[in-house]
């Protein structure tokens, strides 16, 4: 496992570029498990302020973000 | 390989397959979720054997097309499952579980997502539509309009199936594709492409 101690040795050094590759892969990990949570909470009839209680935010921000992305697909 | 349920995948001859499947690895090896007529340039410039001597010697490099592809899409993608696991987290351990609670269709679903911009008409149209958790790639409506047009000229040819020829038709006749964007920053016209195209086939 080369490649792994690579890692580790990334790790290690502290090395910025790795370690804001991280942040930013998780970043986007994280919208699409928000995406996949709120499409089913939607699909199990959740309101936008439900999800929103959920996840911590006013409803209007929950509604501004996913549901112009969920626009064009039924309600 | 996932190049079924790509229309008018089954009625490539086996050139046209290479060809395709040399843009799916152009497409992976940039980190995009999609296949794009770009890709396809891609992948005839790699083959460039397999098409009609006049019209090879026209294509870019693949590895010109390759860059202006970097251009005007951004770098190649860091290698996320690597930067992730450097924090803790596996991402295919995620895939699974998300896998496991909301089936293969919403992996799916992930795959043809786009990630939701504002309106503004002063950026570059970026197409990092991806996705970290879907690995197959969705098709641009272009390409798919690229397939379309090349079926019907073998039809109408009587060829029984598509060659890269006539993806390369496909390419040129579809006006707004990426492609052409790319052919014509290197000081290619495409339709030069498309009258050397029709003189070889006429």
């Amino acid at each position: 496992m080369q490649a792994l101690d690579d890692l580790n040795d990334a790790v290690d050094s502290r090395d910025p570029a790795m370690g804001l590759a991280a942040v930013a892969a998780l970043r986007d990990l994280l919208e699409e498990l928000e995406e996949l949570q709120v499409d089913n909470a939607r699909a199990l009839g959740w309101s936008w302020q439900q999800i929103a209680a959920s996840l911590g935010v006013t409803r209007q921000s929950v509604h501004k973000k996913h549901h112009v992305r969920r626009g064009r697909r039924r309600n | 390989m996932v190049v079924e349920g790509i229309s008018g995948v089954d009625r490539c001859d086996d050139a046209a397959l290479e060809v395709v499947h040399s843009a799916i690895a152009s497409a992976r090896g940039l980190g995009h979720n999609y296949l794009g007529t770009e890709h396809l340039l891609f992948g005839l410039a790699e083959h460039r054997d397999l098409l009609p001597a006049g019209v090879a010697s026209m294509l870019p490099a693949a590895d010109i097309v390759r860059s202006a592809m970097v251009s005007v899409l951004g770098e190649p993608v860091r290698r996320d499952a690597e930067a992730l696991r450097t924090v803790g987290i596996d991402l295919e351990e995620v895939r699974s579980a998300v896998r496991r609670t909301f089936g293969e269709e919403a992996i799916a679903r992930l795959a043809r997502r786009r990630r939701y911009r504002a309106w503004q008409p002063w950026r570059q149209p970026s197409r990092r539509c991806r996705s970290l958790l879907a690995e197959n790639l969705a098709l641009a409506p272009r390409v798919k309009q690229v397939f379309e047009i090349a079926s019907r000229q073998a039809e109408r040819r009587a060829q029984p199936r598509i060659d890269p020829a006539g993806l390369l038709c496909g390419i040129v006749e579809v006006e707004d594709a990426l492609a052409n964007r790319l052919l014509r920053n290197n000081g290619v016209d495409p339709d030069d492409i498309r009258n050397a195209l029709l003189r070889d086939r006429s």
